[in-house]
């Protein structure tokens, strides 16, 4: 079967399958009465709501012609990738290694991320970066924030 | 005379020496934020939530509506000066085709000036009517009982979905998903999740990191998008310019201030309607970027209206104030008025001085935008990284940060299955106080769900939304709303 349009199948399937995966985990908890809904009932009813509405999507997508299909246009897998574990990275290794060893590796990250693979230019970046946020965060605001690796300090 | 001894109170809250500052660096941050490429108001607002709790409350509130009314101005900026992007994808806008083309003219720093006088009256329109519709707005919130603030919630939600661009079933998919976000860690389920999602990670990874994505995925495809002409600076806007202009402003504000008052892109609806009345009214090329300009000033000050007294807001970036009211543990909604007035006129003087600050900024700066605007998003892609990254990990710590990864990925795929994450931010942000008064109505109705039926406003209202979706599911007015939406592009 052809799709018709498809942003709204994915977006469809993906309303669906996260309504029906709320659904089914509120089944575990209390209904209550309706006087006094219990912790399961919305979940259910607000889940059951979604996946009604994505499978109009999805119908949509099948049934009715759109523009051109309307794909999906490319993913841009490098900043896709890049910037989430860039992030991740930051989260990991603040508790960590501290603001002076985390920026610098964070702002590579980014400047990959940005498509930027000269390296004298990343390095810049990276001192740049690691300075101004140990000037700004740590001296000019006093934040509590860990400043070396846990094994220097 | 009750309107003057409380404007006089607001101005007395809003000359001191710290709110003064915030409205004036709020302004100059949003008109920054307009005019550099790519940069959305609710980025700005949503990277410098983190740095609510720290402030005042007065100063952080007005710090976030400074840059909500002030992205508007940079925003005519970069609009002028920029060539209509990507024809033939979204369809070229006439709005900015014209306006572009005035720039072409040579007239560009002219018409910024001028842009800047229309705004500002617009604003001084918006705001008139907010400062004449909050009381008696407030007085009617007050008699509102559960069920109507939950069905007024409805309304707003639905409204938000319908008047948003994209499909009608889809943004009403996106605000259900929102609500169910919400509930999340209610209940203890897996370690990640038991404490719920944070509105602070939530709001930078779905908007500010996810951004980032997005940009550094276009600039991939490796397309030079805008063309930016030369400003000649040093001109002013001719005295023929004023008098074609003056009506179609006046127009444009009167539009602008009742449009901005419905949920929803309603700013952009404001300007698109302006424009068609001009049009309509066979009016110049001047006349026509005018109307639309003070149409969309105007309507940016009054979608402060329904946030403020009702506590209902009806865009991405309104949504965010009522965030950070929260994190202050002010409630949105009639009780800011009557149990802060202070606070209340404070920022309604304010937010008229920041238009102050923008219109003398717009006077006298109006030749030096062109260079901002040449500036690559990659040059700001980095920090705006590591912003998001300290402001998530200041406020919540590690769990934060993986949740705004997450977020950010999230904001990506949505943008490329083309779903709006306003209606989504949207529920998230109502959800509690909908489940609130839901409960509440519910108690005191012993179970009965009829009790949002057979009370006349809450039927009322309930009425409206299901009006609204049936208007927009109408063929005529789905062919016009896909136009309306076109100007997004």
């Amino acid at each position: 079967m052809k799709l018709k349009s498809q942003r709204d199948f994915w977006s469809g399937l993906m309303f669906v399958l996260i309504g029906l995966a709320f659904a089914w985990a509120s089944t575990a908890y209390d209904f209550g009465s309706s006087a006094q809904p219990g912790p399961g009932m919305l979940p259910f009813a607000l889940g059951l709501l979604l996946a009604l509405l994505g499978g109009l999507v999805l119908f949509k997508s099948l049934a009715i012609e759109s523009e051109r299909g309307e794909p999906v246009s490319e993913i841009a897998w490098r900043p896709v990738l890049l910037v989430p574990v860039a992030i991740c990275v930051f989260g990991y290794g603040m508790p960590r290694l501290g603001l002076l060893c985390t920026v610098p590796v964070v702002t590579v990250l980014g400047m990959l991320a940005a498509g930027e693979t000269r390296w004298r230019w990343a390095v810049l970046a990276a001192l740049t970066a690691t300075v101004v946020a140990w000037a700004v965060l740590i001296q000019g605001l006093h934040l509590a924030l860990p400043v070396w690796p846990t094994v220097v300090r | 005379m009750d309107l003057l001894s409380n404007l006089s109170l607001g101005l007395h809250m809003a000359l001191a020496w710290p709110q003064l500052l915030a409205a004036v660096a709020g302004s100059l941050l949003g008109l920054l934020t307009g005019v550099l490429h790519r940069l959305r108001p609710v980025t700005m607002i949503a990277l410098l939530l983190p740095l609510v709790p720290m402030l005042d409350t007065g100063v952080a509130l007005i710090l976030l509506v400074g840059i909500h009314c002030g992205a508007r101005y940079g925003a005519a900026a970069a609009m002028l000066m920029t060539q209509p992007a990507e024809p033939g994808v979204f369809g070229v806008s006439p709005l900015a085709a014209q306006a572009h083309a005035l720039t072409i003219q040579g007239r560009g720093a002219a018409m910024l000036r001028l842009g800047a006088v229309a705004g500002f009256v617009a604003a001084c329109g918006g705001l008139l009517l907010i400062v004449l519709l909050a009381p008696p707005l407030t007085e009617l919130a007050f008699r509102f009982g559960a069920a109507e603030v939950f069905s007024l919630m409805v309304l707003g939600l639905v409204g938000s979905a319908a008047l948003a661009g994209g499909s009608l079933v889809g943004s009403l998919g996106m605000a259900v998903l929102g609500l169910l976000l919400t509930q999340i860690g209610r209940v203890p389920q897996s370690d990640l999740l038991k404490q719920g999602i944070g509105v602070i990670p939530l709001a930078i990874g779905l908007f500010a990191a996810g951004e980032v994505i997005i940009n550094l995925g276009r600039a991939a495809q490796a397309r030079r998008e805008r063309i930016v002409p030369e400003l000649v600076a040093g001109r002013w806007p001719t005295r023929s310019d004023l008098r074609e202009a003056w009506t179609a402003v006046l127009r444009g504000t009167l539009t602008g201030s009742v449009l901005g008052l419905l949920p929803g892109a309603s700013t952009m609806l404001a300007a698109v309607s302006s424009y068609g009345l001009e049009r309509r009214a066979a009016a110049g090329p001047v006349a026509g970027a005018m109307g639309p300009e003070a149409a969309r000033h105007a309507a940016v000050q009054t979608t402060l209206l329904p946030v403020l007294t009702l506590g209902i807001p009806s865009s991405a970036t309104t949504a965010l104030l009522v965030a950070a009211m929260t994190i202050k543990g002010l409630q949105a909604g009639p009780l800011l008025m009557t149990g802060q007035p202070s606070l209340f006129w404070g920022l309604i003087a304010s937010i008229w001085i920041g238009n102050v600050v923008l219109l003398a900024v717009g006077l006298s700066l109006a030749g030096v935008w062109d260079r901002l605007l040449t500036i690559s998003y990659r040059r700001f892609a980095v920090p705006v990284l590591l912003l998001c990254c300290f402001g998530v990990y200041l406020g919540g710590g590690e769990r934060a940060i993986y949740l705004t990864a997450v977020a950010a990925l999230m904001g990506y795929f949505f943008h490329k299955l083309r779903a709006q994450v306003a209606p989504l931010l949207l529920g998230f942000i109502l959800g509690p106080m909908m489940e609130e008064n839901l409960r509440r109505a519910l108690q005191l109705a012993d179970g009965e769900w009829s009790v949002f039926a057979s009370r006349p406003l809450s039927l009322g209202l309930l009425m409206t939304a299901l009006l609204l979706l049936v208007l927009v599911l109408l063929p005529k007015i789905r062919s016009r709303r896909q136009t309306v939406f076109r100007e997004e592009g």
